[in-house]
């Protein structure tokens, strides 16, 4: 897709008329050169140029270890802590009075962020900042150092940052580093009225007893935390699309499931600005690389949409925006990104849903649906429940595949007119619905809009048409299977007769004994494959023929199927089925057109049945 | 440093890639033509220092944004003639779906999609060059990309 709005982006180009009117007009404000500003656009444009990540990490040193102002340079490996003066530091913050050995105040009372080093960046609950302040307040510092130590970059390494800020006349910001060694620095900065820059104001040193601290602070976060940088799954409403077509259709057992699943997942640590942007494998440079979304929303003041997205190359982009905020400004308040290993995620996902109980279809639950199944054999209106179920839990869980554009399509594909065909249609509400799945492995969704006009009855428009790449065969065996089902428990049923009468009621009747077998065969078999379905109401001429067709089920009931022929070719039928009362109920009704010339011609000169006069004429007509 | 070039030579290195960004964007040629004019002209008369050709096309790309952005805002007052855009250019029938779909969006979705996917800016750079923060540019190409996929999805597909 990237290259495809490359390709179609590269072929604009300037006309050379247009080119030089402009190089023209160039040239003579070059000659003309006046040195004016007229929109001061320029003055804040910036090099594009690429900033080297190492500055940032040479940058973070440095604010980590401002306190300890280095004398050898960055880069040596001889530190030498340096205390500032230290009455510039406030006596409130370090009152023994609140917090016997804690020396920078009372946690409860700050506003801090906690960093772990764990990729969460200090998003904890407030129960486990409750926790961690409590923590914190009776944890023992020890004593300030007063003496220089030497310190290397691998003593220095930072396991812990805790952050806050102190007032606002001006803004003190305070932050404590914690050394792999148990080395603690506290540091206090605030802005340089003069260059705007944070300034140290301040520093003290501790050493503490690391392990003690480490296990006390990674008890209470394995205790009282969400199980992931997003949240946990299992205490939201989220919807996850795997792009199956079904747009997070799963059942509820289903989402127990993925929110375990996603629960347990390694999301690994949220990654760098610089490792994320840039880096070919973010699948930010092909647009259709994403693989699943997954959508929440939080709060309601105002609702925060919660969006993860996760791409094929492994690349996860979380992100949360405020959706009321009608403004043209951005409202984007998160953004994370994360390196997954997508393989583990997709198997899992994968796995899972596949095993969706209520697996639905992208054309939605076919167990809802009041559908009639055309098989490629017989048309299916009644079945039994339990052949519904199973056919219903068949179209939930086929492989639908992936939607497709008419132009994947092979030349064949498009232009083969005779193939097999299950289909099935429904309707719903002003809708109808049409689903054919074709023989040579793609599947037709067909929708169309149904309008009420006064007058003319419902007028049936097209609304949409989608493709899907489908296995035929496993369609056409899973649907065979189950029919065979049906045939299997649908009653004995034997022909007892069959009548043609025209509509005067006035029976009608092949002149010889062939005749009348071959008019029973006739409208058995023949008849019906004349009879192409319907939708139109629109009924313009009067009754001419009626075709009744009686059939002995088992139990002494009948099934009888009426057809009510028009002269404009209308035909409507009737089915009905002697109930377990005795009383004969309509069971079905379907609406079909015939070529009422070419049927009488069949009656008349293939059968030898004897019509009424007046249509003499239009069966003359008859080629 | 770099000192801006002759009038003629900055237009035939950077006049296509600013006019595609132009047309792109305010989706009338004339516009366009115009957009693309002003920045030149404006390159000349403020004759700026570049520390290397990369800024220096950053540059122009920033002034023309702006100049489109201006363009557009006028427009919302002031009507204009739609036109058949990418006739007369070698461009397929099946590729001009997604560039229909690119101009459709939204001004602020549109032109990091253009600096990304067909400038082959990084999005540090894309942020620079639109004035905005790295996460901004990074939303604005997320959310643009999704809004592009969805609509050529559903309207040139």
């Amino acid at each position: 897709m990237d290259k495809k709005l490359k390709n179609a982006a590269d072929k604009i180009r300037m006309p050379e008329d247009m080119k030089q009117r402009i190089i023209s007009a160039a040239e003579l404000a070059e000659k003309n050169h006046v040195n004016t500003d007229n929109d001061g656009y320029i003055e804040v444009v910036s090099s594009a140029e690429r900033v080297d990540s190492r500055r940032g990490i040479i940058r973070t040193i440095s604010a980590i270890a401002a306190c300890a102002v280095l004398v050898g340079g960055i880069g040596t490996t001889g530190f030498l802590l340096h205390r500032h003066n230290s009455t510039q530091m406030s006596g409130s913050e370090v009152s023994g009075t609140e917090c016997r050995s804690c020396p920078f105040g009372d946690f409860s009372e700050f506003d801090y962020r906690f960093d772990a080093g764990d990729g969460k960046y200090g998003r904890y609950s407030a129960e486990t900042y409750t926790k961690l302040s409590d923590f914190l307040n009776k944890f023992n510092w020890g004593e300030e150092l007063t003496e220089y130590e030497t310190r290397t970059e691998e003593q220095d390494a930072k396991v812990y940052h805790i952050k806050w800020t102190r007032g606002d006349t001006p803004p003190v910001d305070c932050d404590i580093y914690i050394s792999v060694d148990g080395f603690v620095t506290y540091q206090e900065s605030m802005m340089s009225f003069e260059s705007g820059a944070m300034e140290t104001i301040g520093s003290k040193c501790y050493k503490i007893d690391f392990d003690a601290f480490n296990s006390g602070v990674q008890e209470i976060l394995a205790q009282a935390d969400a199980p992931t940088p997003f949240g946990d799954f299992s205490e939201f409403e989220y919807s996850l699309d795997a792009q199956d077509g079904k747009f997070g259709e799963y059942s509820a057992e289903t989402y127990a499931k993925l929110s375990d699943f996603l629960n347990k997942f390694n999301w690994g640590v949220e990654l760098g600005m610089s490792e994320a942007e840039n880096d070919d494998e973010t699948g930010l440079h092909d647009l259709f690389y994403e693989k699943y979304t997954i959508t929440w929303t939080k709060g309601d003041t105002p609702p925060v949409n919660c969006n993860i997205y996760v791409s094929k190359t492994g690349y996860v982009l979380y992100n949360e925006d405020i959706e009321y905020l009608e403004t043209d400004e951005d409202h984007f308040i998160e953004c994370r990104s994360y390196r997954i290993d997508f393989n583990a995620f997709d198997s899992g996902i994968q796995a899972i849903i596949a095993e969706d109980a209520n697996n639905v279809s992208p054309f939605g639950d076919f167990s809802k649906l009041d559908y009639i199944l055309n098989a490629n054999d017989a048309k299916y209106s009644e079945l039994s429940d339990d052949v519904r179920a199973n056919l219903s839990d068949f179209l939930n869980n086929f492989n639908w595949g992936e939607e497709i554009s008419d132009d994947q399509l092979s030349e064949e594909e498009k232009n083969r007119s005779q193939m097999n065909l299950h289909s099935l249609e429904w309707r719903s509400e002003d809708k109808l619905y049409g689903l054919a799945v074709m023989e040579i492995g793609y599947a037709v969704y067909n929708v169309q809009k149904v309008t009420y006009v006064k007058g003319y009855g419902e007028v049936i428009e097209p609304e949409s048409v989608q493709l899907y790449r489908v296995d035929y065969e496993a369609f056409d065996k899973g649907i065979t299977e189950i029919l065979a089902k049906y045939k299997a428990e649908a009653p004995t049923e034997v022909f007892e007769r069959a009548k043609l009468y025209y509509a005067t009621a006035d029976g009608l009747t092949p002149i010889s004994d062939e005749g009348v077998i071959g008019l029973d065969d006739f409208l058995l078999n023949d008849f019906k494959e004349m009879l192409q379905p319907t939708r139109s109401d629109d009924i313009v001429g009067g009754l001419v023929y009626g075709v009744d067709l009686v059939f002995k089920l088992d139990d002494n009931k009948m099934r009888t199927v009426d057809y009510f022929i028009y002269t404009d070719g209308f035909v409507e039928c009737n089915e009905c089925e002697t109930d377990e009362n005795g009383e004969m109920q309509l069971t079905n009704t379907e609406k079909y057109k015939i070529d009422v010339d070419k049927l009488e011609s069949v009656l008349k000169d293939e059968i030898g049945v004897e019509l009424p006069e007046y249509r003499e004429i239009n069966i003359n007509k008859v080629d | 440093m770099q000192k801006c070039g002759c009038a003629r030579e900055a237009v035939e290195r950077y006049g296509d890639m600013l006019y595609r960004i132009c047309l792109l964007s305010l989706r009338n040629t004339a516009d366009a033509e115009d957009a693309v004019q002003e920045t030149f002209i404006k390159y000349v008369q403020k004759s700026p220092d570049f520390s290397d050709v990369e800024h220096e096309k950053a540059w122009l790309i920033t002034v023309a944004t702006n100049k489109c952005r201006d363009m557009l805002r006028y427009r919302t007052r002031h009507k204009t003639e739609s036109e058949e855009l990418l006739n007369g250019y070698a461009i397929e029938k099946e590729e001009s779906g997604i560039l229909d779909a690119l101009m459709e969006l939204p001004e602020k979705y549109k032109t990091p999609l253009m600096l990304f996917y067909i400038d082959q800016y990084k999005l540090d750079e894309i942020s620079d060059i639109m004035g905005i923060s790295l996460s901004a540019a990074k939303m604005r190409l997320s959310r643009g990309r999704k809004l592009l996929k969805e609509k050529y999805r559903k309207e040139y597909m």
